[in-house]
């Protein structure tokens, strides 16, 4: 046993811990030693070979069954529920059969790290790529924002913080922009399909890291791995600054939970100064990056240090520092105009629930089926998490830090609705942990080898991944585009002179990648909030009233966009203003506006340089 | 110097100079992109993280990939704010950074190994 084994047995105390995996038997040899012959002379052992192979045969067929299953699909075609009502059944089975090879891989008492991680890359594959195989346009509006950010830095070189927040948090995009220049690339575009995929390998690392910082036993670990990407529904890895800073706040939690909280064995100075140095580089980039991130980062290092004994006690002060640093000197611009707005909503709890919670509850029927499977699937694993620390706390196994990180980031309820979105970054932050805790729970269930107890655990991880393609992709009617609306948007930045005032209907809608800005973009639900007037109350017509709200009224310069993916959006979760498909009614019977360009998916209105008197 | 060092030692050098001899010539290809990803998000970290000798893959490659991160977005963001962006000066700075830290003699008096 080496020194690094012994200390980090000792520390997590898990030589006789219930969810110890269980040492193989040491087989007495009496047979004679076969003569070594070199490999290529030695007669090759299929047998021995076939078992050797054979852990590998669910992962690799249930990968290749996938994959052949898959074909590209409108998002048209798929219905009020996502994703799952267009999947094929073959789709869906390997998913089955992965989470079934990987539980009974679980069960064996030769459970091989590599096995268990192999079902989990596997999984990981076939979950957060689907995407990227079967929609036909990346997805997501904010990744196409997101792409025209770092081409306006790639250009022009500059920041303009007076344009939005994005520009005062610019870490992502200078990376991005650096990236996308280095490569040869005209913009980011070909990066977003694939980013899901890359985030969620990426973070595989420093969860491991976590993990076995938290752990000794492969089982948990590799189920709690599982069980992360199995629950993750929030889709906050898409190509975005926090994805991004998610992976380096995971990198930090790892660096001192593995070498900053005891039980650990002393660092020498030179070696702890590194590690240290690396967490506060990490701490700074992620500061630079994001805007919430850093308070959760905040909240977890001061958990860790106040309620479990890490020795990193100065990184809670120097991460105050680079926040503080930060607002105070790099995001001027945008703090100048929205502070009150940011302070006032400090304490409203209720609105904050009201947002993130209430306001979602609504739209399609298939909708609400959504977001009701994405929270249970929130309260399962949470569930779960509690049942894993009620086990480890019975058996006197160290909870502390876990459950700081795991709590630490509830406290941002507080501070802001986060556009209706803190309470899925909540989720997010405390996913790690709660994984954690269920799978300690699980695999202390399954610690007496039973098939009726690999079958529960199995029964779990399928009823929680069933509830996952709902929860994480129920949303792909609107979120995915057609090339129709993308061609749509295209002909929108041909058509519409520089400086010209763009205005989608709703949303989503797959632009601002270029010419971030170069034009005004507004929103009609922004501009026209609130419903329609009802029939037969006098109101002034709807053309006439987007037309006095434009900023520009010379002909030619305001263009009014309607496509596919906003009425989709409209129908599948409702519309703060007037629903897109009337607004298209209402502009092709207009004479203020005209036909600039259409295709099945998409139309552009303009306005008319000689208006007639009907609108 | 163990083999595995030395080895990470080549890789890294060899990715320094194939990303800038592909930057340098200008081709537009799969491959310069996946250079540049591999190069720019992974090699400036792996250079300095390989000293700590943490005998962790896994550890490894997280912390490499962070300090990667960072150290393009301190290098790049420097140049923005002080109004010198250029992408090709900056690759430059981190393969300077790459390759020093990669060749550098490590000269520890007792090796260390994490807890």
């Amino acid at each position: 046993m080496t020194p690094t084994t012994e200390t980090r047995q000792a520390r997590r105390g898990d030589a006789q811990g219930i969810t110890d995996l269980p040492m193989p038997a040491v087989e007495a040899r009496t047979e004679e030693p076969r003569a070594r012959l070199p490999p290529i002379l030695g007669r090759v052992d299929l047998g021995e070979t076939a078992r050797a192979a054979a852990p590998l045969i669910v992962p690799a067929a249930a990968l290749l069954v996938w994959a052949l299953s898959l074909r590209r699909i409108s998002p048209d075609a798929i219905g009020a529920t996502g994703l799952v009502s267009v999947l094929p059944a073959t789709a869906l089975v390997p998913l089955v059969a992965v989470t079934a090879g990987f539980c009974v891989n679980l069960g064996r008492r030769r459970a091989a790290g590599w096995v268990l991680g192999l079902h989990v890359l596997a999984l990981v594959v076939m979950l957060y790529s689907v995407t990227a195989i079967v929609e036909p346009e990346p997805a997501f509006e904010p990744a196409y924002r997101h792409v025209g950010i770092a081409d306006f830095i790639a250009r022009t070189g500059g920041l303009d913080t007076t344009i939005d927040a994005y520009f005062n948090w610019p870490g992502f995009f200078v990376v991005v922009a650096l990236l996308t220049r280095l490569a040869g690339l005209r913009d980011a575009l070909p990066l977003v399909r694939w980013a899901p995929l890359a985030f969620n390998l990426l973070y595989l690392a420093p969860l491991l890291l976590i993990l076995r910082s938290l752990t000794n036993d492969r089982r948990v670990v590799w189920v709690a791995l599982f069980l992360f990407y199995a629950t993750n529904w929030t889709a906050q890895d898409y190509f975005s600054p926090q994805a991004t800073a998610y992976l380096l706040l995971l990198v930090v939690f790892g660096i001192l939970l593995r070498w900053f909280t005891p039980p650990v064995a002393p660092v020498p100075p030179a070696p702890r100064a590194a590690l240290l140095a690396v967490a506060i580089v990490a701490s700074a980039a992620i500061v630079a990056m994001h805007q919430l991130t850093p308070f959760a980062l905040l909240a977890g290092v001061l958990a860790l240090v106040l309620f479990a004994g890490c020795t990193a006690r100065l990184v809670p002060a120097l991460v105050t520092a680079l926040i503080a640093g930060w607002l105070a000197f790099m995001t001027i611009g945008f703090m100048s105009g929205n502070l009150h707005s940011l302070l006032s909503a400090v304490g409203d709890l209720g609105g904050t629930l009201s947002s993130n919670v209430a306001a979602r509850i609504g739209g399609d029927p298939g909708h609400r089926l959504v977001v009701d499977a994405r929270l249970a699937l929130t309260a399962a694993v949470w569930g779960l998490a509690a049942l894993g620390w009620w086990r480890l706390r019975r058996d006197r196994r160290p909870v502390r830090a876990a459950t700081a990180l795991f709590l630490a980031p509830f406290p941002l309820l507080v501070l802001q609705p986060y556009g209706g979105e803190i309470l899925i970054r909540v989720a997010l932050f405390a996913l790690p942990f709660a994984a954690y805790f269920a799978a300690a729970g699980l695999v202390a269930l399954t610690r007496t080898p039973s098939v009726f107890r690999s079958l529960s655990t199995g029964a779990v991880m399928v009823g929680l991944l069933a509830a996952f393609m709902f929860a994480r992709y129920g949303n792909d009617r609107m979120d995915a585009f057609s090339p129709g609306d993308v061609v749509g948007v295209r002909a929108l930045y041909r058509i519409a002179p520089p400086g010209s005032e763009l205005i989608a209907a709703s949303e989503p809608l797959p632009w601002q990648y270029r010419d971030y800005a170069g034009y005004t973009y507004q929103r009609l639900t922004t501009l026209l909030p609130g419903p329609p007037p009802p029939r037969g109350r006098p109101h002034r017509p709807l053309t006439y009233r987007i037309r006095d709200v434009l900023a520009s009224t010379v002909p030619g310069r305001a263009f009014v966009i309607v496509t596919r993916s906003q009425i989709a959006g409209d129908d599948l979760v409702g519309t703060s203003g007037t629903p897109a498909r009337l607004v298209m009614q209402r502009l092709d019977a207009s004479r203020l506006f005209r036909v600039a360009y259409a295709n099945p998916d998409a139309r552009i209105y303009v306005l008319r340089s000689t208006p007639a008197a009907r609108g | 110097m163990s083999a595995v060092r030395t080895r990470w030692t080549e890789i890294l050098v060899a990715s320094a100079v194939l990303a800038g001899a592909l930057e340098v010539a200008g081709l537009h290809s799969p491959l310069r992109l996946a250079v540049i990803l591999w190069f720019v998000l992974v090699c400036p970290g792996m250079a300095f993280v390989r000293l700590l000798d943490l005998d962790d893959a896994a550890a490894e490659i997280a912390l490499a990939v962070a300090l990667s991160i960072a150290l393009a977005m301190a290098v790049g963001g420097a140049a923005l704010y002080s109004g010198l962006w250029a992408p090709g000066a900056t690759l430059a700075i981190l393969i300077a950074i790459t390759i020093a830290a990669a060749v550098a003699p490590v000269a520890r008096a007792r090796p260390w190994r994490r807890p």
